[in-house]
């Protein structure tokens, strides 16, 4: 029987045109939301429970990446335009496929490494999906 | 080297499938990573490639320098077009960068 695998290791972020890549210690979760607009009205009874409809459009999110930092890092290009990147997490099973969650965006911000003794320098990329191809999940196995 | 093969990327399978149950279907949304193939090994997803000529390889697992410039020839030869850009995770010489990095010694 296939153990299904739960780990994190084996994750990656890939950013189509721009080609940063590094030794990435973590990759945050796609935060997407979408409002709830409120409906209630003078009809409901005491004791009722408010009313929400979703909202027609939602927010596509955006997510942080952090990456080790050395000298031969490059930085994350913070004037480059929107380009598909995509998310892959390992697969579940030793036969297995990966799954991907995919879409345009653009970084939004950087962060250069900090420098403190005794501690590895790292550095921060936040990611803003754009919405122009709203990022797309493709389950794995 | 085993067999490489290029498909269209998981994303953009799931997202036209998840377009085309709609109703009535939607046909004029783009789709995700619709400029992106994805290479396989055998089954296993090993990276993205970019549609456009001089565009990018991105290989999202563990490579030997050599087997990556084996790849990034199969797969330009595949997709008909050159690639100008490699990143390879997690270890790669600056040449192989392809971001015009000099060796400093």
């Amino acid at each position: 029987m296939a153990l299904k695998n739960y780990a994190s290791q084996g994750a990656a972020v890939s950013f189509g045109t721009s080609a940063l890549t590094g030794k990435i210690t973590s990759i945050g979760s796609v935060e997407q939301s979408r409002d709830a607009l409120e409906i209630t009205d003078l009809s409901i009874s005491a004791g009722g429970s408010k009313r929400f409809i979703p909202a027609d459009i939602y927010d596509p999110g955006t997510f942080d990446v952090e990456f080790l930092y050395s000298a031969a890092q490059a930085l994350p290009d913070i004037a480059a335009v929107a380009e598909t990147v995509t998310i892959t997490w390992p697969k579940a099973t030793t036969s297995g496929s990966a799954a991907t969650f995919a879409g345009t965006g653009f970084i939004a911000s950087r962060g250069t490494a900090e420098a403190a003794p005794g501690e590895l320098m790292k550095m921060t990329v936040s990611v803003q999906w754009d919405g122009e191809t709203a990022p797309a999940y493709s389950a794995g196995s | 080297m085993t067999e490489i093969s290029i498909k269209e990327h998981p994303s953009t399978i799931a997202q036209r499938k998840q377009f085309s149950m709609c109703v009535p279907p939607i046909t004029d949304r783009p789709l995700a990573a619709a400029d992106q193939m994805a290479i396989y090994i055998e089954d296993d997803l090993i990276g993205f490639a970019s549609k456009a000529e001089g565009g990018c390889i991105n290989l999202i697992v563990n490579f030997e320098e050599a087997d990556a410039a084996q790849i990034r020839a199969e797969v330009s030869q595949q997709m008909g077009i050159t690639h100008d850009k490699l990143s390879m995770i997690p270890d790669v010489s600056d040449d192989e960068m392809g971001d015009g990095d000099e060796d400093s010694e």
